[in-house]
């Protein structure tokens, strides 16, 4: 199966440039050792409360993070003539699509076994959430797959670097500080509030903290998530030139 | 002002491509970049592509490709997809794989092959383009030439039938244009076909077999080599040739 050749070909890739990709693993621990534990010993409450709370916003972090790696990824496929030839040599559009998913799914999958390894060693797995936090896990893959569509669609449709970084700087940051990730936004200002409204990262926080008995509900939602992320960048990528002209 | 040829090949001859009125227009762009362009390509046939820069070579090739579509126009190729090589004029290589991945990354999208035989195959490709130092190095650490070689090993590894090669020459020594264009000589006595897009027009004309003129966009001829290169002053120089149809509006 041609996905599967691509996939091992991304695997080479990262393995080739592991240190540039040791950030991504390093980054979650660094909030969850620097920002989430000290939060945790500022505001009132159990101390274990509030680090499940950020742990499961911490997996939507990454879930979400993974858009704007999977963006750099797209483009530099195109860039490299890596889709022009997996599409020449006979490979779909979905295939290509899939070996994208499955290569951020390996990496998401690698990012919460550090962080949960390391954040037990630290504080301890019930610290952490325990059981209901490997659930959100779950919920977390596909919230991941709906990114990494969203991400998939602007890599297969922004052909500059000034651009694409513009929109990743922009974007990102706003994106994760207002949503409720690492503490509640209940006491913050009307306008937070407000924009938090109309950020995913709201509903897909709350999904990830809905409690195990309302999971096939929960589910579902993700689910219609991931499906439509994955829609986006299906019609985006069977419309983007195969190989783009940047350099 | 040059006029559009007509395609020289006959019906009688299985083809491995055919396009049909080819127009493509960029947006924002006012001249269309080809304009009702048609052509066929039959096995065994080396086809030069010459033409002045922004001719519409690579448009025309990355068509033909299916890397970009036409705005108007078609193309039926005969051979399956995994049997078309494909050489970008840039250097466009995987810069985070070594030279070796980026080689099998063509040869196994193309065809699958147990990991004995791939080796083997990948140690020829890579002795044949003068890469076997370069094998465990990332893209990222190679010279212009290197990259080069690198992106046509990944073309021609598994053999393809068809190759599109987009200027696949340059950043090349001589020695290393000589190996290009024997490999291609060796492979159309087997019967596969390459269409080469080149500015080196006086080295290339010993080896094609088939010349297709463009400019602006047009094509202005489309004929076999040895009657192509008795157009010009020189008939061991393409160029020559084209620059005699460019002056005197002449079409084939």
């Amino acid at each position: 199966m041609k996905a599967l050749t691509l996939l091992k070909y991304h695997g080479h890739s990262l393995w080739n440039w592991r240190s540039s990709y040791l950030g991504r693993f390093l980054e979650p621990v660094a909030y969850l050792v620097f920002l989430t534990a000290g939060l945790s010993g500022t505001v009132g409450g159990s101390p274990g409360a509030c680090l499940a709370y950020a742990m499961t916003g911490l997996v939507c972090f990454v879930a979400f993070r993974s858009a704007t790696s999977t963006v750099g990824d797209v483009a530099n496929d195109r860039k490299w003539g890596i889709l022009a030839i997996y599409t020449m040599q006979g490979g779909s559009i979905a295939g290509y699509l899939l070996s994208i998913v499955l290569f951020a799914t390996a990496v998401f999958v690698g990012q919460l076994a550090v962080l949960v390894g390391i954040g037990s060693a630290l504080f301890g797995f019930p610290a952490l959430g325990g059981t209901p936090l490997l659930l959100a896990c779950l919920t977390g893959l596909l919230v991941l797959i709906g990114w990494v569509g969203i991400g998939a669609a602007v890599g297969a449709q922004v052909q500059s670097y000034s651009v694409r970084d513009l929109v990743v700087t922009v974007t990102a940051l706003p994106i994760v500080l207002s949503a409720p990730l690492f503490y509640s936004l209940e006491a913050a200002p009307r306008y937070l509030q407000t924009i938090a409204h109309f950020n995913p990262l709201t509903y897909q926080a709350a999904w990830l903290r809905t409690p195990s008995g309302e999971l096939g509900l929960v589910l579902l939602a993700a689910g219609v998530w991931a499906l439509a992320g994955l829609a986006v960048a299906y019609i985006l990528l069977r419309r983007a030139d195969r190989v783009s002209r940047e350099r | 002002m040059p006029q559009r040829s007509s395609s020289s090949t006959t019906s009688e001859v299985p083809r491995l491509l055919r396009a049909v009125d080819i127009t493509k227009i960029y947006p924002k762009k006012v001249d269309p970049a080809l304009t009702r362009s048609c052509l066929s390509i039959g096995p065994g046939e080396i086809v030069a592509l010459v033409g002045h820069n922004g001719a519409g070579k690579s448009t025309l090739l990355d068509i033909l490709g299916g890397l970009s579509r036409p705005s108007s126009g078609r193309v039926d190729i005969s051979v399956p997809s995994r049997e078309i090589g494909w050489c970008p004029q840039r250097e466009i290589v995987d810069w985070s794989l070594t030279v070796e991945q980026n080689i099998a990354l063509g040869l196994e999208l193309r065809q699958k092959t147990r990991r004995a035989e791939r080796s083997q195959l990948l140690a020829s490709i890579a002795e044949t383009m003068g890469l076997i130092p370069f094998l465990r190095r990332t893209a990222e650490t190679l010279s212009g030439g290197e990259l080069r070689r690198t992106q046509i090993a990944r073309a021609i590894a598994g053999e393809p039938t068809l190759l599109l090669l987009d200027e696949p020459t340059t950043g090349l020594d001589p020695a290393g244009i000589d190996v290009v264009f024997d490999h291609l000589e060796r492979r159309r006595q087997g019967g596969a076909s390459a269409v080469i897009s080149t500015h080196e027009t006086s080295r290339f004309a010993a080896y094609c077999t088939r010349v297709i003129a463009m400019d602006t966009g047009v094509i202005v001829a489309d004929e076999p080599a040895g009657a192509f290169a008795k157009r010009g002053d020189d008939p061991d120089d393409l160029w020559s040739a084209y620059d005699a149809i460019r002056r005197g509006g002449a079409a084939a």
